[in-house]
């Protein structure tokens, strides 16, 4: 157990490094699945099997090459060279980030848990997705959520075209007839 | 789950006016858009006045009809209407002109869920759609000011909610639950709770612009079309005031929450003001003023539980803020956005310059106009709830936004310059703005009584 979350915290936090001190940006996105994958294995050791697939599917699938996606479709063609700036303030951000890191962790370890429930969610599958769609009796919880996430993902697409939209006779199309 | 989807009609209505005016936009029909979405969001305020007077959750307790909420759509929903119309002058014959009036009515949804939310869930997802609509509403004229605007916005709202969803772990680590009703469990583990409270604190401080998380305002206002400057100064603004509110209501008080709170408004107030009197541009002033707004906004927030005028106090003081707030910016349009343009606009155009001297004693908080009201309210909640000192630093507050408020009106009665134009969308606004600024003051006994 604690070989196998010794890998899996390793995995993260050198993935999670790479993120941020790659300079090729897709390399960066690349790290940044092997972070996802760390993560999903703590689902599987916490015993939440649905949590961890969807973890794979969703963050280690989707939005890896959908962020790979948007790196290469906008990057102009001739720049063959995607690099990200590391600058002089290296030091001090790594500072702070390990200094946040280890006031959260004291928090975690001097705080009396003992007294705190354990979590509102069901851990089999099926039970898992009858509570998330609200088919049980009682577990809307999620149900209204559902929807204003889908309303979100709306107002994402708008906004994405209305940032991107080119004014009229502004640039040209690739690859689309004017 | 048919009644809870009755409870909910206003939101539906809403998120269906969007729909709909996509789709007009869609068929390259920003005319009908524009109507559209008026009447809708009009249907939508009328929706929820069979409302008035609920008190109930709706879906488990996750999403909470009471009169917080219900209140919020009838302020934010109006509020928007006139975004709306004022966008029109500035966005008319624009590419995809439609889709502003759609990202308006939106970004309007995020703020009701804001101001209705029960569960912490709804905090995240409320702040994530009362930011991405406003985002590109900032960024639409597409110029080098308003992208630099938006980026900053964009950078600030995201690093702010990261740390916001991030604490909350924390609190339902220790409550094992999501709702706001469960944080009473909070109690046990104070540390936890208090580390979850601060980042609450950042994420909807944030979209309230309270100091010190308010570096965006000044830049995505001054970069942004005068009209989202109005809306994002009062819509999404409001709804994370609401929001403060329905998590404060049952936060214990050993977490600390009424001391952080009233920090909040200390800072807020006196800083926002403070600021705002170094200002050339008469939109950053007013993007000054509104931090100081939300800071007294938060005198009601820490009243709640300890005093009976808490929500009237933060109800009445959102309507008349958002009349006058949006009257204020009505005005900008029409002048100019510096202090410079303003001279002599009391001379060249009279009953312009006279509604923005209302607008701007208001925003002091000068009997007998709706903010000061609004004002009386809070500061009365604030020192029923033993928090003398802070009304007093509201008060003293006041008297320096008197300051700033007059930078703008003295120019205004000197050597009149050319006329500014004035289209008929914009004095609509600024007139009906005028008309509730004065009313809810004149009204403040009836609407007294309908807030329970």
């Amino acid at each position: 157990m604690i070989v196998a979350f010794a890998f899996l915290a390793g995995m993260t936090l050198v993935s999670a490094m790479g993120v941020v001190i790659s300079r090729n940006v897709v390399h960066s996105a690349l790290f940044m699945s092997g972070s996802f994958l760390g993560v999903a294995g703590f689902f599987v050791m916490l015993n939440a099997p649905a949590l961890a697939a969807f973890q794979v599917l969703i963050y280690v699938g989707a939005v890896t090459v959908v962020i790979l996606f948007g790196i290469m479709f906008t990057q102009k063609p001739q720049v063959r060279r995607f690099r990200t700036i590391l600058n002089a303030q290296r030091w001090a951000g790594f500072f702070v980030a390990a200094g946040v890191g280890a006031f959260l962790a004291f928090i975690l370890s001097i705080q009396n848990w003992g007294a705190t429930s354990s979590g509102n969610g069901t851990r089999g599958v099926a039970a898992f997705a009858r509570n998330l769609l609200g088919v049980t009796q009682g577990s809307e919880i999620f149900t209204l959520l559902f929807e204003v996430a889908s309303v979100l993902l709306l107002v994402a697409v708008v906004a994405a075209i209305v940032v991107s939209r080119r004014k009229t006779g502004e640039g040209v199309d690739r690859g689309v007839e004017e | 789950m048919a009644r809870d989807l009755a409870l909910l009609a206003p939101e539906i209505a809403v998120v269906l006016t969007a729909v709909g005016a996509l789709l007009f936009e869609m068929l390259r029909l920003p005319k009908v858009a524009l109507p559209f979405t008026i009447v809708g969001l009009l249907v939508a305020t009328g929706l929820t006045v069979p409302l008035l007077g609920t008190e109930t959750t709706a879906f488990s307790g996750t999403f909470r009809i009471d009169a917080l909420g219900e209140w919020a759509k009838l302020v934010l929903l109006p509020a928007t209407i006139l975004s709306v119309v004022l966008a029109y002058p500035e966005v008319k014959n624009t590419e995809r002109e439609g889709t502003v009036y759609v990202l308006f009515s939106l970004t309007a949804l995020g703020a009701l869920v804001l101001a209705g939310a029960g569960d912490v869930m709804f905090l995240v997802l409320g702040v994530l759609l009362s930011s991405i609509g406003s985002f590109a509403l900032v960024a639409y004229p597409a110029d080098d000011r308003a992208t630099e605007g938006a980026m900053k916005f964009f950078v600030f709202g995201s690093v702010t909610l990261a740390v916001m969803v991030f604490g909350l772990t924390y609190w339902f680590g220790a409550t094992g639950s999501t709702l706001l009703s469960d944080l009473g469990r909070l109690g046990a583990v104070p540390l936890a709770a208090a580390f979850g409270l601060v980042a609450v604190l950042v994420g909807l401080g944030y979209k309230a612009s309270l100091v010190p998380f308010h570096f965006w305002a000044p830049d995505a206002y001054e970069g942004a079309p005068v009209s989202v400057a109005a809306f994002l100064s009062i819509v999404p603004k409001v709804g994370a005031v609401f929001a403060i509110a329905q998590l404060s209501r049952d936060l214990p008080a050993e977490t600390g929450w009424p001391l952080a709170v009233a920090a909040l408004a200390v800072l807020s107030m006196t800083y926002g003001n403070l600021a705002a009197l170094v200002q050339e541009n008469v939109v950053r002033l007013l993007a000054y003023s509104s931090i100081a707004q939300s800071g007294y906004f938060l005198l009601g927030v820490v009243a709640l539980g300890e005093s009976g005028l808490a929500v009237r106090s933060l109800v009445v003081f959102a309507a008349a803020y958002a009349a006058m707030n949006l009257g204020a910016f009505a005005i900008v349009l029409l002048a100019g956005r510096t202090l410079r343009d303003f001279a002599g606009l009391g001379r060249s155009r009279p009953a312009a310059g006279a509604a923005m001297v209302v607008f701007l004693i208001s925003l002091v908080g000068i009997p007998p106009l709706g903010g000061f009201v609004g004002k009386l309210l809070l500061f009365g909640a604030a020192i029923d709830a033993g928090f003398i000192w802070l009304a007093v630093v509201g008060i003293l507050n006041s008297v320096v936004s008197l300051a700033v408020y007059l930078r703008i009106v003295v120019p205004m009665y000197g050597q009149a310059k050319e006329k500014p134009d004035s289209p008929v969308p914009v004095a609509a606004v600024w007139v009906t703005a005028l008309t509730f600024t004065l009313g809810i003051g004149l009204a403040a006994q009836v609407l007294l009584g309908q807030v329970t």
